[in-house]
This record gives C-alpha cells, structure tokens and sequence, in this order.
C-alpha cells in the first residue's frame, strides 16, 4: 500500500515553482537528493477529498461541492484540475457556494478540468517539443487551455482570455492531478 | 505487469473501418420541461455506433422509456438495437465508481481494440460525441417552445432591443466558448445564445441548472444510454440508470428521472482509427498506472481520453489505435 503522501522529487531545472503552497500536507520527503526540488506531493486520496485538503483552496472545494460535480471527481477519472487558489476566486468564491449557483459553479469547475493526468514535466515536455513554445489541452468544458512558459513558470490561458499560473505543488491524487493556480480560468463581465 | 496487446500496424489501420460514431439527431417542439414550465424538446439518436455493419451499439444500462430514445428511424444503425441492459456489479459501491478498480486494472492486460470487419470483429469502441454541428456544442437550435421562429431569431423586435440594453450577468461568460458572434446567458437552468442582434439562436439545459441534483431530467431533453464500455470503465452501480448528455454522464433515478449523481465528466471528442486526432491533447496524459505500457516514444504517442487511451503517430498525428483500458 502506498504510503498516503510521499514527494516525488523532479530536478530543480523543471520546475521553480513560485507561489502559493497547495500542499495537502507538509510533503515530509523521503528522500532528497542535493539540487532537486519538492515539485510533487502524492496522495491515495481521490481528487474530491485531496481538493479538501489543500489549506489555500477552500473556496474551489466549496465551489466543487455545489456545482453537484464532488461525485465525479471521487470517481475513476483520471482528470486534472487546476484549482484557483482562495486568493484567486476572492468574493466570487462566496457567491458561487449559493445553491442558487450551482449552475455557474459547475460551469467554472468543468472549464478547470481536462482529461488524464498532466504533470508539470508532462506540460513542460510538451512545450518543449511543440516546436511554437505551447501545448494545448480540451477541457470538460469544451474550451481550450493554451500552456506556454513565462521563464520557468508555466502559464495557462483559456480561449477568452484568463489567464493563470501553476502555483503551488502539484499533487498526484489517486485519481488524477491537482495543479494549483493563482487565477481563474474564466472571465467574470465585472472584469472586463 | 503482464500485458496482451495487439499492436496493429498503420497499414493495416489504414483499412479499418472507422470508429462508430454516434450520429445524433434532434428536433424541436413544445415540451414541458422541468423548472421554467418549459423543456427542451430535442430527440436524439441513443443508440451507440453508427457505423451501420458493427453490431452492439450503444448498449447502455438505462431502462429509458423508449419515447425518450428518440424516433426509432433515428436511432438504428443498420443491425438494430440492443435492449438496454443494466451491467451487474458485484457489489453496490455507492455513488458512482470505486478508483480502486482502475488500479485494479492497470495491473491487468490492456487491450487494442481496432474494429477490422464483420468477420473479425472486436470488440467495439464506442465513443460519445458533442453535438459538434452546432457551433461544437451541443445545443438545441432553434426558438425555445413559445417563441416562434422571427425574422431576427426567436425573439420579437422589441424584446431584442431589449436584450442588446440589458448588461451580462456577472456569470455569463462562463459559458463563452471562443465562439465570437454569440452571447450566452443562463437564467433558471438554462442557457441560452444569443447572436449580435440578440437573437436567440439557441439554448440548452445546464449541468447544475435544470440538470442539477435532484431535479427531474428536463422531459424530452434527449441522451444516450451510457455504452456497456462506460459502466464497466467508470464502474458504474445499478442503483441508478445512466444517461450521456453533452460531455456529462448522469445518474438518474429510474423510477422518478431524478438526477442523483453526476458519475463522470467527458470530453466527448471523436477518435477515429485513420483519422486526425483531435485538437487539444499535445500533453502526455495518459494515467499513471498505466505509463509503463503506454510510453511515448518516437514511435508513437499516446494520449488518454474518456477511458480509451490512443495510440497516435507522431508525425502524421493519425490514430492508430485504440487501447481500452479494461480486462
């Protein structure tokens, strides 16, 4: 049996990840070798439970809950989810926990999930054999996530627009990946 | 790891018949939906492949009236329907699926199902598609029941006028799709998309809105029956019948119709064997159980999506397989 979290080391030249920390937990490597950098946690959790973990993305859980969608994310997937951090959502987080608006909450969550298992090396990999420094992904929602780099970091935008960083520390859940974000990936009018 | 596969050569791919598509079908009316007083009336074709010489389409485990599998001319693909059937599990598992089981099956062999002919046919893959004719999503065109057809959209000159004044809400955007030339607005549980002219072109139920939990599924709002291949792969239970609509897979309660669960979201994009694959899969996706088998290599990509992961050449990005991810 897996053990409930380990780190997953990746080389420092991979990843600097700025930001906000997502953690589930404190990673607590188990081992670290010299010039690597904690860039993964791992969880036996389900994406729903592990996105109930993260101390910084308490609103998109709350979000999730009421857009009705928690179910599918503790299923089979895999998927993955770029959670906006609470900083991110800011107020739209408390009018999105309304069951008034559930419909809107699903609409933001479904445009922050794709398919599969996106790692940071897999995105970063992908960018770097495009050929035109991005990669695009489908997500649930039916838009399109364009990844690029702004140095080490990689950015995600969304066909209107948004705009967001990975942030934080990916987690590799038992079902799918969680990419913390400092945005989010739709466009509210108020913000235009 | 023990693994089985079949690896089929581009060649032979070459000459095999394209993955069943669900063809899709609708029509309008004047239902009486749930929530608004007013429904979508949209048939479309349930039953799975419409490939026409490939047998077992579409099987799913929903018990749907047959009045809402769409008009039998619709929805038969030339070797007739396979009654809905509910996939025994051997346990109730709750709400949905048990990741557990994916493990399970990594550990097992994996299986390239690539559809080669009557005579030696595999298993087949069934793939659920958007309605991709109508601006890629799959919405109900046309006037909502009570608006007739106008000279600009459904609505009356006056209530477009109006419509071009009043502000977005907060919200709309989330359901703007790159799709320049049309608004969206969502009110009670539903969406709608209006054009420049604020026209309303079309409209659809919304998952959360009139597709919420316990909401009775919005009468005559057409689905497919979820395909054998998606209750075995997302481990479905029969505590509920499941539907297919518009990326989603809901449970619903079959003797109220009530939405009781939201079993898993997907892409419903189409992967044909010979064909392109879609746009939006450049990053390695493929679950992590199942990297060791599914590498990409110079040879080949693969790329994970709605239970299948895909075999693509990566020069030419066609398809070259497809791998079902069960025993």
């Amino acid at each position: 049996m897996r053990n409930r979290l380990h780190t997953l080391m990746l080389s420092a030249g991979v990843l600097a990840v700025a930001g906000l920390s997502l953690a589930a937990c404190d990673p607590a490597p188990e081992a670290e070798s010299p010039g690597a950098e904690v860039a993964s946690t791992r969880s036996d959790a389900t994406l729903t439970a592990a996105l109930g973990d993260q101390s910084e993305a308490a609103g998109f859980r709350d979000v999730l809950d009421n857009s009705g969608l928690a179910t599918a994310l503790e299923g089979v997937g895999p998927y993955t989810v770029f959670a906006p951090t609470d900083a991110a959502l800011g107020t739209d987080a408390d009018g999105l926990r309304d069951e008034a608006m559930s419909a809107e909450a699903a609409a933001l969550v479904r445009a922050h999930i794709v398919p599969g298992s996106l790692g940071r090396a897999d995105i970063n990999a992908a960018i770097d054999a495009s050929g035109n420094d991005q990669a695009q992904m489908r997500t649930m929602g039916d838009d399109m996530l364009t990844f690029t780099r702004d140095g080490e970091t990689i950015v995600v935008t969304a066909s209107d627009g948004a705009s967001a960083r990975l942030s934080g520390t990916e987690v590799q859940a038992r079902n799918g990946v969680i990419q913390p974000i400092d945005a989010v990936l739709v466009k509210t009018e108020a913000a235009e | 790891m023990k693994s089985h596969i079949t690896l089929v050569s581009t060649l032979a791919l070459s000459v095999a018949l394209a993955l069943p598509a669900l063809a899709a079908d609708q029509d309008r009316g004047n239902g009486n939906g749930n929530g608004r007083g007013q429904g979508a009336r949209a048939e479309r074709v349930q039953d799975g492949p419409g490939n026409g010489n490939r047998g077992n389409p579409g099987r799913g485990n929903d018990n749907a009236r047959k009045d809402d599998r769409g008009p039998p001319a619709a929805r038969g693909n030339g070797n007739g329907p396979v009654p809905p059937q509910v996939q025994p599990r051997p346990r109730d598992r709750g709400n949905g699926a048990d990741v557990r089981d994916a493990d399970r099956r990594a550990d097992a062999r994996a299986r390239v199902t690539v559809p080669v002919g009557r005579d030696d046919r595999p298993e087949p893959v069934v793939t659920l598609f958007r309605d991709g004719r109508v601006e890629r999503r799959a919405l109900i065109d046309g006037c909502p029941p009570g608006l007739a057809k106008k000279n600009n959209g459904c609505l009356p000159p006056g209530q477009a006028r109006q419509m071009r004044r009043e502000a977005l809400g907060r919200y709309d955007g989330y359901w703007l799709r790159g799709d320049e030339g049309y608004r969206y607005r969502y009110d009670d549980g539903y969406m709608y998309r209006y054009d420049r002219n604020g026209g309303l072109t079309g409209w659809l139920p919304a998952l959360g809105g009139a597709l919420g939990l316990g909401n009775v599924w919005p009468q005559q709002y057409s689905y497919q029956p979820a395909p054998q291949y998606y209750s075995q792969y997302y481990g479905l239970n029969d505590r509920y019948s499941y539907r297919y609509a518009d990326g989603v897979l809901y449970g619903v309660d079959p003797q109220t119709q009530a939405i009781q669960s939201v079993a898993a979201l997907l892409t419903g994009q189409p992967w044909t064997v010979g064909q392109a694959m879609p746009q939006g899969y450049d990053v390695y996706n493929v679950p992590y159980q199942y990297r060791g088998q599914y590498a990409d290599s110079p040879q080949s990509w693969y790329r994970y999506s709605d239970g299948y992961v895909y075999q693509v050449d990566p020069t030419t990005r066609l398809v070259q397989a497809v791998i079902q991810l069960l025993v």
